[in-house]
């Protein structure tokens, strides 16, 4: 029985839309935009979960112990090629998006649920660009307006400066503090809800990039500064479609690869890059961790702390919000931890390759197979955000008809009413244990893949994967702890 | 909780009714935590000792309580997830508002998948 039509559906608040989506905002700083309803996961799925991810890591050894997994591709993967048209209108799309939300959030209606701009960034970009990267490939590469508008300016442009040479010892290290600073906005400002902050902060990121690209170049810029250009680009790196050749082409083409193939390290990544998947990792576990009663019981254990209490007083008085300030704190703590716990196993998996010629060094290793860590964030953040996805997304519907909060009705869906029953607790609860446990699957086949590209004998290759199994587990049932956490706020 | 069969307004086969009493004292909900089926139909009686605004999120639900009566949210559970309810405003007043200031969570209610 769908709730659109009931009597019991008393919606005290002014108008259809508003009100329907009102019941969904919950207060400001709670995530990105709006809340989420997910039930937790019982406790014998979870555990189940774990059991199932234990037992087919053992399997995947045992398989990868009686045959040497193949260094090379042998099969040629079908590559084909795709209208360069059809890329340059998703470009068009994006900065049609871009301009939508900037425009909507500095002069529509500031309340988040009626303003098309919150919903769009937190919702159907953010989690919809990544669901997409991960599962079917790059769309960001055509999608990215600031490329696409650079682009046009370079094709029309005569000449101009040089670019500056950029700094190779940087790698993607601006990249990564951009990343940083959007996970902040996400998970601890306060403000990531209201429409002007949101404008605001596209604004200020859109002039961040395209003075990058003016003066480093634009392809340099993507590569070394553009947060989300490298974020979406690792994510697909699981994505069976990857690119071919370089994006320039006139007709791109695309490769059909298996499912993390292309997670593989034929070499160690930079150390800019390695901090940036730990980043990912981190922020993406914190999104959920931060939810947790055990992290309110951390936070209210630092406040009790009177050691602290002048830092936090000063904090307090610095900024009016104690709650942002823990918060900001725990955001930057977890990327700082996940990175002792994987250099540390980073290390034993050095000791348990043994010596012998090709052993890397431990930066080395952490750099090496930190690649095949990626799929468990990606099943982590599919669970993580299924239902916000399918229920806060529908908000697009009456917001489509009336982004700017005008009362206007351009499509005539501004009486949409949002239905929290669109999906059931139980599929939620299938997708996501699934989800994880293939993410650590995946995550297994890569590392074991990447120990013999780097090791050359699967003997050795596969003892060194000892420690790193052990980590993956970790994290695995970690993420599936989460999940099974009720959501406190 | 009172658990009562009662055939639902739609005319469908018998709904399982539930009642819960809730109190409110010094701003703290007792009990915090209610949970029902899928498909129940859900009264939620409130008492409080001061005057407050109630919001079921999700089934948007919205609901003034004085400390003189009790009042009652009453709904079909047609969706299943974990729904705050918050309070907004201890101390009543009439305008209703964007979700603006700090709103503190009373109650959870879960709605198990059947």
């Amino acid at each position: 029985m769908s709730g659109g039509t009931s009597p019991f559906h008393r919606l005290v608040l002014g108008g259809a839309a508003a009100a329907s989506a009102a019941g969904w905002a919950a207060p400001a700083a709670a995530h990105g935009f709006g809340g989420r309803y997910d039930l937790p996961v019982p406790l014998g799925l979870y555990l189940g979960g774990a059991a199932a991810a234990v037992a087919l890591s053992f399997v995947m050894m045992a398989l990868f112990y009686r045959q040497t997994p193949a260094a090379t591709r042998q099969r040629p993967e079908p590559v084909f090629a795709v209208p360069g048209i059809l890329c340059g209108l998703l470009g068009v799309f994006g900065v049609a998006v871009l301009v939508l939300v900037v425009i909507a959030g500095f002069f529509g209606n500031q309340s988040p649920v009626k303003n098309i701009a919150p919903v769009t960034v937190w919702v159907l970009w953010w989690v919809g660009i990544a669901y997409v990267a991960a599962v079917i490939g790059n769309v960001w590469r055509c999608l990215n307006p600031w490329n696409a508008v650079a682009r046009w300016i370079g094709n029309l442009s005569t000449g101009g400066l040089p670019p500056i040479r950029y700094p190779a010892g940087l790698g993607c290290w601006p990249a990564v503090v951009l990343f940083v600073a959007f996970a902040w906005m996400e998970l601890a400002w306060p403000g990531s809800e209201a429409p002007l902050s949101i404008a605001g902060a596209v604004a200020a990121y859109s002039a961040v990039t395209w003075i990058g690209m003016t003066l480093f170049g634009r392809r340099t810029w993507l590569e070394a500064g553009e947060a989300f250009w490298v974020i979406f680009g690792i994510m697909s790196r699981f994505a069976p479609l990857q690119p071919a050749d370089s994006y320039e082409a006139s007709r791109p083409r695309l490769r059909l690869r298996g499912y993390g193939t292309a997670l593989v390290a034929e070499r160690p990544v930079s150390v800019s890059l390695t901090a940036m998947v730990l980043a990912m990792l981190a922020t993406v576990t914190f999104d959920g961790f931060k939810e947790t009663s055990l992290w309110l019981a951390i936070r209210d254990g630092i406040l009790a702390t009177e050691a602290l209490r002048p830092v936090l007083l000063l904090l307090r008085d610095l900024t009016g919000d104690l709650k942002m300030v823990i918060e900001t704190i725990g955001l930057l703590a977890f990327p700082l931890l996940f990175t002792a716990v994987y250099l540390v196993f980073s290390a034993l998996t050095r000791l348990a390759a043994g010596t012998g010629d090709r052993t890397p060094t431990t930066g080395e290793t952490a750099r090496w197979f930190v690649l095949s860590l990626v799929p468990i964030a990606i099943g982590y953040h599919l669970a993580h955000y299924l239902s916000y996805l399918m229920i806060a997304g529908q908000m697009a519907i009456p917001l489509a008809s009336d982004p700017l909060g005008q009362g206007w009705d351009l499509f005539g869906t501004a009486r949409y009413r949002i239905d929290i029953g669109v999906i059931n607790a139980r599929t939620v609860w299938s997708v996501s244990v699934a989800a994880i446990v293939v993410g650590h699957i995946a995550a297994v086949a890569i590392a074991h893949r990447t120990a013999f590209l780097a090791l050359g004998d699967a003997k050795r290759a596969i003892r060194s994967q000892i420690p790193m199994l052990v980590l993956m587990v970790g994290y695995t049932t970690v993420s599936l702890w989460i999940l099974a956490q009720p959501i406190v706020e | 909780m009172m658990l009562m069969a009662a055939l639902s307004p739609w005319g469908d086969a018998a709904a399982t009714g539930r009642l819960t009493d809730i109190r409110i004292e010094h701003r703290t909900a007792e009990p915090d935590l209610v949970r029902v089926y899928q498909g129940d139909i859900v009264t939620l009686r409130w008492l409080t000792d001061e005057p407050v605004t109630l919001h079921l999120h999700g089934y948007d639900i919205e609901l003034a309580v004085t400390p003189s009566k009790a009042e009652e949210m009453t709904f079909e559970a047609f969706a299943t997830g974990r729904f705050p309810v918050e309070a907004h405003q201890f101390g009543g007043s009439e305008e209703h508002h964007d979700h603006g200031g700090e709103e503190k969570t009373l109650l959870y209610l879960e709605v198990l998948p059947e």
